[in-house]
């Protein structure tokens, strides 16, 4: 083997990583687990005291554990134990119920440079100094004291301790639930811990059902991993109910649950297993097919360790800012609500401007098909 | 199992570059930079009714994905490979 061929074949295994690499990365960037960069936190009873305000949704991500945290392991001397706060590098939360009504949450903020007790900030001051976030709501998981009261609902849920990736992964599992007048659903949380990625579910589970569910109810849904790596599946029951004609309430969140599992990395990531055929005695052709078959279908391991390379320098430079770039691209929402808007008529959009715009949706895959060809056509190797 | 062992092969030969890479710190980029994209999704909403806005933006990425880092970084390790002596 001469030095040029020695030299293009590392080339060679050097591309065809950085394609597997992009091809787990869209995998990834595609998967809507991104966390908005606000959480609203809305909460009013129609009361002149009712406020709305949004926090930063990194206090939910690394500072905050789901439940309660009560504010005396914080150092506040005045707080009630059943009052919640939340802690950023300059700005301290705390969350209560204010009594009267049972959706009455409100909310006080310290800055860092100020002493609890003697700077707080009252609900009505912050009632506009923050920008309502326009990128979707996050609950934030409150136990509060009086009213509503603290459930002593309970769910057990049942997940392999560990698995592969890509495959769905079956949850199972059933729940009780004490008050379920205060609450409209069982949501579930998932999320790979290890780099803090939320997993979309999409189910959801009606526990406030007519008539009323026989406890314990079971239930079951399916879950697709696209990491590796350790998860963890959080539980809550969701009160959703309209507090007043103008006021929604969405803040009764409370944490029923929680159970975690991880990937394995011993066995395939949901590749499907090699279809042996059953061969008759002499049929020669059959055993070669099997023998074909046992050569060339990898169990999934490799792919597993190159995943597990990439995911080591994704962040990294140069690779971290294709990451930032893809990420960014894929956070742009074309679907989100806007201010502007064109009043079309349906007709309009059926006859005219649908068909075009699939027109144009296939010229777009054809021209990207197109460039990448080209692209690979010309790769002189 | 052959496409067990060239995975393997890449596995070892990727191990060491990966490594040092991976002692870099990570990436970032100012905030702006994600409500930037954020925005321009609210602006480019009510086009997508009728024009293929997010296609257009996953056409992107993919070009992105595809395109500018796989090729061009094979392009330019093909040519820091052409200048060792000896390889043509």
């Amino acid at each position: 083997m001469t030095k040029t061929t020695a030299c293009r074949a590392v080339l060679g295994l050097l591309t065809a990583f950085l394609l597997m690499f992009g091809i787990a990365h869209i995998a990834q960037a595609s998967y809507p687990g991104s966390m908005p960069s606000t959480v609203s936190v809305t909460c009013s009873t129609g009361d002149n005291e009712c406020w709305s305000t949004s926090i930063p949704a990194q206090i939910m991500n690394d500072d905050t554990p789901w439940g309660r945290y009560q504010c005396s392991s914080y150092g506040v001397p005045s707080s009630h134990p059943d009052d919640v706060c939340y802690a950023t590098a300059d700005n301290w939360w705390m969350i209560y119920w204010a009594g009267v009504f049972p959706n009455h949450w409100a909310i006080w903020k310290y800055d860092s440079a100020s002493v609890w007790g003697s700077n707080e900030s009252s609900v009505n001051d912050l009632n506009g100094t923050y920008d309502q976030v326009s990128g979707g709501t996050h609950g934030i998981p409150l136990i509060g004291s009086g009213t509503p009261p603290a459930p002593t609902s309970s769910i057990t849920m049942l997940t392999p301790s560990a698995t592969y990736l890509y495959n769905g992964v079956p949850v199972s599992g059933y729940y009780t639930v004490e008050s379920p007048d205060y609450f409209d659903e069982i949501i579930f949380n998932a999320k790979q811990t290890d780099m803090n990625v939320s997993i979309n579910i999409p189910d959801q589970f009606i526990v406030n059902s007519s008539p009323p569910p026989t406890y314990p109810v079971s239930f079951s849904f399916s879950l697709t991993l696209p990491y590796q790596g350790n998860y963890s599946l959080e539980a809550y029951l969701y009160n959703s109910v309209t507090a007043s004609t103008s006021d929604v309430s969405n803040l009764l969140i409370f944490g029923i649950g929680t159970t975690t599992f991880s990937t394995s990395t011993d066995t395939q990531p949901g590749m499907p297993a090699p279809n042996y055929l059953s061969c008759a005695t002499l049929d020669v052709g059959c055993y070669f097919k099997n023998a074909l078959t046992w050569a060339f279908t990898p169990n999934g391991s490799g792919l597993n360790n190159l995943t597990g390379l990439g995911d080591k320098i994704k962040t990294k430079p140069p690779f971290g800012y294709l990451k930032i770039m893809t990420d960014g691209l894929q956070t742009i929402d074309p679907n989100a609500t806007s201010s502007i808007s064109f009043n079309i008529p349906t007709y309009i959009m059926t006859l005219f401007f649908t068909p075009i715009r699939t027109g144009l949706t296939w010229i777009l895959y054809i021209f990207l098909a197109v460039v990448i060809i080209k692209r690979l056509e010309h790769a002189q190797i | 199992m052959i496409i067990d062992i060239l995975l393997d092969f890449i596995y070892v030969f990727l191990w060491v570059p990966v490594h040092l890479i991976a002692l870099l710190p990570d990436v970032t980029v100012d905030s702006a930079f994600a409500s930037a994209f954020e925005t321009a999704g609210h602006y480019l909403a009510p086009f997508n009714s009728f024009l293929p806005i997010h296609e257009l933006f996953d056409v992107f990425t993919l070009l992105v994905v595809y395109v500018i880092t796989p090729y061009f970084t094979f392009k330019i390790l093909n040519w820091a490979i052409r200048k060792i002596p000896g390889v043509s």
